[in-house]
């Protein structure tokens, strides 16, 4: 009897407490061999080796079906496209084609290729290669075929191609189409290897990109880590492109700081990530003084920070409502607040004024002016019957609904928009909707007065869709024969023209006042100083990784 | 009478098995259905402001399936799940497996290490914050508990990485390739997990000291080593309960840690799916949640009938 | 049963006061306009005209403190009412329901509660247009189960009691050993669980907030302002401190609800 209790007594203490350790020693174990066995090649920051920080995880990377601009932050460099565009100039130079001609009537854009160059696994590049491209972006024959940014960018007037001789390529088309060099001058219009298309399916090929760039693509971990390597052999860049050396980087690891922005400047003073984009402002702001890191600003041609007015909705659908409101909207105070206005310039018309064909002009219309507002308010016949402090249309409360997502500054932004029109009368509802795809449904439900989304690019028709009545991201739902002319127009004609057309365009949308401009977009990137080299394409998003340098000693 | 008990386990063993292949089902079940209730789908998201027709969007969705009558998906469902085989991503258009299996290892990790963290934290705080320890090491560990259940974790993270990474330089901010990655995300969510445990813990301690049986212990003059004895072996079984549950907040804390630190793992990638309406791989995850959980709450109430010898009597009713 | 002692008991009654008074009165307390920005006040720190200071767009972090616990609190109420509610019905029923069904129910129970709760309410928030009341629905629906869990263990450990069976045999009725023995037994652990939900839910109000999903912004809440404060954390640590302190502050006091009425919750 004794000795059992004592028995059961060791079990009683021992049994729990052994089995808490050696539980926890078996789970550290594990922890540790299993974070030891998943050991891909690791890169760190360091030597010629760095780690670059996406700030955003798009939802595939494909150049040829997907949209995303993220996805030309590394892949810029693992394809070259048939032209480039300069950086600083905005000229067209030579990429794939070594020279090209455009035929008088501007139907057919004749390229010739460079001879000499391969792929990333040994395929040669020749117009055949060219076409398998072609085919995969524009055909909807080619297996599995789906639509995807590349296919908008080469526009309405495509009519197909032609392989004249082994290095000779021709472009078709039944319409002019001025825009047709700035789109295949994009990443989404990177030459891919025909050998890796054809091993690959419409769905995988993302994960074994293989072109012909200064980078190779070596793996992607989706959502987690893209990882890219020099390709030695590279002597075919273009003219902006700096000859490689010993101190050009070897190994780039790009990795997704998307979720939290407040961790992109911890990594960087840690040394944990070398270049990152997109640091808040205030993060920006306290880097400037630290030593080991550089401050990029990047301004980003396209459309501003904005907000589209939904003109099928009752009272919005009025024109003086509209600018009433732009009136009512100090955009400086926003800036300085949010942004602070030295980093980044406040925003007038549907382009930024880093934008090729920006129209000044749009930037005297709607000064910040109360009166005026009121004036307009007026003649609405808006009234503040019951003394509430809140305007009433037809006795009814004016009540915007301004649907955003939850990234960026956006959810600041509204917050001073909405503060500034209360004290006009006007209340908002903010709609904050977590994440891309709960915005794209809010969009195309049409449930919203404003809507706040942006596309980016050098060539002025990223307004097209935007603002045609046709169009299904015609957030504004606004329509107007003579708009839609307009911009069809503006497809086709000369430079001169263009400007012309843009200039009325663009007086047109703020005169009717379609959309609230907030803030042109500025990209403040943090990068380590003990590089060198960095510039961006004259798109703005896509770093040139081939001119990147460890500076020195 | 050993044997008879060591065949009261293999049968317990049997029939929670089988009954937790039960639930495994109806969990399966639960899944499929609220997939199908919930509004949206990736597909059109991704394809109509892409100017994509109607008409093309049918034709993706046909191609994935998604078109089937509701009966045919849920048998394909099912034997698809038999053969292991949990669709396609929506949106990486990859097979949910594989990307499952890029991700599992490390959030494997980190929960493990979380584990033993929460463990000895959990089990630490808990023995020292019974009633009768010393007043000053009471409160410490009644704070410490406190912190743990109501600090957000992000704070938490925020500011271990600014003192072990920024200010001390001892551990990286970010990442998830080596193990020293994986000490700080392991010490705050295991940190955070921990209080639950040791609150229970202490709390079913002290009220086991004051159970009549430890009057009568404690009658006959027993040492104080005796004293936890008893206590414990009471005290342990609430415990091994949360500690199961706990599991189930683990992975939730995943979410958050692994977007902190920047880790590859199926937490953030749980998150994303979720918002991006990619129901496939949200009901993989979900069912792999809820595997974990199943398994570990089985293994709970194992240890529970080991203990305890008289839980075994309650034998129809946890069959 | 023995009563409760009659000295007044502070662990119980002063967690309710604090937490009820505060949604009651709190926002007579702002001193300023919550959502006005004042402009060119953008970050002070705590003065005489704003007591703790001002946020990242200038607006009085008191007075936000003060409105937004208001709505923090009442949707955390609401997501535990919906919890509790819920969890007593799918409890109840666990244990009164007739043999087959209840064994249906308690297999129903256990896959549910096989889902991380944060993934449920993370599913049914996105199914719904986002709003800290369809967020604390989402939170209240999400820990049912585990409630319902809970009360058939209190229930089933009351009716458990030996005496059960004597009152039973000397004639009461079954209305009588409810009243009598059944509430009063089960209800420190329900009431103590309770709590234990509420803190659940504060906590992930906060975490689901600042991931963005908490829906209108306008109006202050405590997961916002930690979600924003959250930005400056290193330039202006108070304004994550203010709400962080009132959020832990709240959450100590339903703990010790807890504490005092259960004397070990969750079991």
């Amino acid at each position: 009897m004794e000795v059992r209790r004592k028995r059961r007594i060791r079990w009683g203490v021992w049994l729990p407490v052994l089995a808490v350790l050696t539980l926890a020693l078996v789970a550290c174990l594990l922890a540790v061999i299993s974070t030891l066995i998943s050991e891909e090649e690791k890169t760190t920051s360091g030597g010629n080796t760095l780690i670059y920080g996406l700030t955003l995880n798009p939802s595939g990377i494909d150049p040829h079906y997907n949209r995303s601009a993220e996805l030309g932050i590394p892949l810029y460099s693992v394809y070259d496209t048939l032209i480039y565009r300069h950086p600083q100039t905005r000229e067209f130079v030579e990429g794939l084609a070594e020279r090209w001609e455009i035929s008088p009537d501007a139907l057919t854009y004749t390229f010739y290729l460079r001879q000499n160059v391969t792929f990333h696994d040994g395929t040669v590049f020749d117009a055949n290669a060219v076409g398998v491209t072609f085919d995969r972006i524009t055909n909807q024959q080619y297996p599995d075929w789906r639509p995807g940014k590349a296919l908008d960018l080469i526009g309405p007037f495509y009519n197909g191609y032609k392989i004249v001789d082994n290095y000779t390529f021709q472009v078709l088309l039944t319409t002019p189409y001025t825009p047709l060099l700035d789109a295949l001058s994009q990443p989404y219009w990177g030459i891919a290897s025909p050998t890796a298309l054809a091993n690959w399916s419409v769905d995988t090929y993302q994960w074994h990109q293989v072109g012909t760039g200064p980078y190779k693509l070596v793996e992607v971990i989706p959502g987690d880590r893209i990882v890219l390597e020099r390709n030695k052999d590279y002597t075919w860049g273009p003219i902006f492109y700096a000859p490689q050396s010993d101190r050009s980087i070897e190994r780039i690891e790009f990795r997704f700081f998307d979720k939290d922005p407040a961790s992109r400047r911890i990594a960087l003073e840690a040394g944990d990530v070398d270049i990152v984009g997109e640091l808040p402002p205030t993060d920006a702001e306290a880097l400037l003084s630290d030593q080991e890191i550089q401050i990029f600003e990047q301004a980003i041609p396209g459309q501003p920070l904005q907000f589209y007015f939904n003109t099928s909705r009752p009272l919005v659908n009025d024109q003086r409502f509209r600018q009433a409101l732009l009136h009512a909207t100090n955009r400086a105070a926003i800036v300085d607040t949010v942004f602070f206005r030295d980093l980044s310039p406040v925003a007038y018309g549907p382009l930024a004024a880093a934008s090729p064909y920006y129209n000044p002009a749009v930037a005297e219309m709607y000064p910040n002016n109360l009166q005026r507002t009121r004036e307009l308010f007026g003649q609405i016949g808006l009234v503040d019957s019951d003394d509430d402090g809140i305007l009433e249309f037809n006795t009814q409360p004016v009540k915007l609904k301004i649907a955003i997502g939850n990234w960026g500054f956006l959810p600041e932004v509204t917050t001073l928009i909405q503060s500034q029109w209360r004290e006009i009368g006007i209340e908002v509802e903010i709609n904050q909707v977590a994440g891309f795809t709960a915005l794209q449904e809010v969009a195309t439900s049409g449930d919203y007065d404003l809507l706040s989304f942006e596309d980016f690019g050098l060539d002025p028709n990223i307004l097209n869709p935007a603002y045609l009545s046709t169009s299904p991201t015609n957030y504004t739902h606004y329509v107007d024969a003579e708009l839609d002319g307009w911009l069809t127009q503006a497809l086709s004609v000369d430079e001169t023209t263009r400007v012309t057309l843009y200039n009325q365009i663009q007086q047109r949308i703020m005169d009717q006042a379609l959309i609230l401009p907030i803030r042109d977009y500025v990209n403040l990137i943090g990068w380590s100083a003990r590089l060198e080299g960095l510039i961006f394409t004259a798109q703005g998003w896509w770093p040139l990784l081939n001119n990147l340098q460890v500076k020195a000693e | 009478m050993t044997k008879g008990r060591l065949l009261t386990i293999v049968q317990l063993s049997v029939l929670g098995l089988l009954r937790g292949v039960l639930v495994m089902w109806t969990a399966v079940t639960l899944v499929f259905v609220a997939v199908r209730v919930l509004p949206g789908d990736a597909i059109s998201a991704e394809l109509l402001p892409a100017g994509a027709s109607n008409t093309q969007v049918e034709a993706e969705k046909e191609r994935l399936g998604l078109n089937d009558p509701l009966s045919q998906q849920y048998l394909s469902y099912i034997t698809d799940i038999l053969h292991g085989d949990l669709g396609q991503s929506l949106r990486y258009r990859d097979a949910v497996t594989h990307i499952i299996q890029d991700r599992i290892g490390p959030t494997f990790a980190l929960g493990m290490a979380a584990f033993a963290v929460m463990v000895l934290t959990g089990g630490v705080l808990g023995i020292a914050s019974i009633e009768t320890s010393p007043t000053p090491l009471r409160f410490l560990c009644r704070g410490m508990i406190a912190f743990s259940q109501s600090v957000p974790i992000y704070i938490t993270a925020i500011v271990v990485v600014f003192i072990f990474s920024l200010e001390l330089d001892l551990l990286p901010s970010v990442g998830s390739d080596t193990p020293r990655h994986l000490i700080l995300p392991a010490l705050v969510l295991g940190f955070h997990t921990s209080g639950a445990v040791a609150r229970v813990l202490s709390a079913s301690l002290t009220d086991a000291f004051q159970q009549p049986f430890m009057l009568t212990a404690r009658a006959k003059g027993l040492p104080p080593i005796d004293l936890l004895d008893h206590a414990l072996r009471v005290a342990l079984l609430p415990v091994l309960r949360v500690v199961a549950l706990q599991t189930g907040f683990l992975l939730g804390g995943t979410v958050i840690i692994e977007g902190l630190f920047v880790r590859r793992g199926l937490g953030s990638l749980l998150f994303q799916s979720v918002l991006d309406r990619d129901y496939p791989m949200v009901q993989a995850l979900a069912l792999l949640a809820a595997m974990v959980y199943l398994l570990a709450n089985g293994l709970a109430r194992l240890g529970q009938r080991l203990i305890d010898p008289r839980l075994s009597t309650h034998f129809a009713e946890f069959a | 049963m023995p009563p409760l002692p009659h000295r007044v008991n502070f662990g119980l009654w002063l967690p309710i006061v604090i937490l009820a008074g505060f949604v009651l009165i709190a926002p007579q307390l702002a001193t300023h306009d919550p959502l006005t920005p004042n402009s060119g006040d953008e970050i002070t720190p705590p003065s005489q005209n704003y007591w703790l200071g001002t946020d990242y767009l200038g607006r009085d972090v008191f007075s936000r403190l003060m409105v937004g616990g208001q709505r923090t609190l009442s949707t955390t109420f609401v997501a535990t009412g919906i919890a509790i509610a819920g969890g007593l019905l799918l409890g109840g029923l666990l244990i009164i329901a007739p043999a087959p069904i209840r064994w249906l129910l308690s297999i129903l129970l256990d896959a549910l509660l096989a889902f991380p709760s944060i993934l449920t309410a993370l599913v049914i928030l996105t199914a719904l247009e986002p709003s800290l009341w369809t967020l604390a629905l989402a939170l209240g629906i999400a820990g049912i189960p585990l409630y319902a869990q809970v009360t058939a263990d209190a229930l089933r450990a009351a009716l458990s009691q030996p005496f059960i069976e004597g009152t039973r045999s000397i004639g009461a009725t079954p209305r009588y050993i409810l009243r009598r023995h059944i509430i009063p037994t089960a209800l420190p652990a329900l009431a103590a669980f309770g709590s234990v939900v509420f803190s659940w839910s504060l906590i992930y109000q906060a975490a689901l907030t600042f991931l963005g999903l908490g829906g209108d912004i306008s109006q202050p809440d405590w997961g916002t302002m930690l979600a924003q404060g959250y930005r400056t954390i290193r330039e202006a640590p108070l304004l994550v401190i203010a709400p962080g302190g009132t959020l832990m502050m709240c959450v100590l006091l339903a703990n010790w609800f807890a504490d005092t009425i259960g004397k070990s919750p969750s079991r």
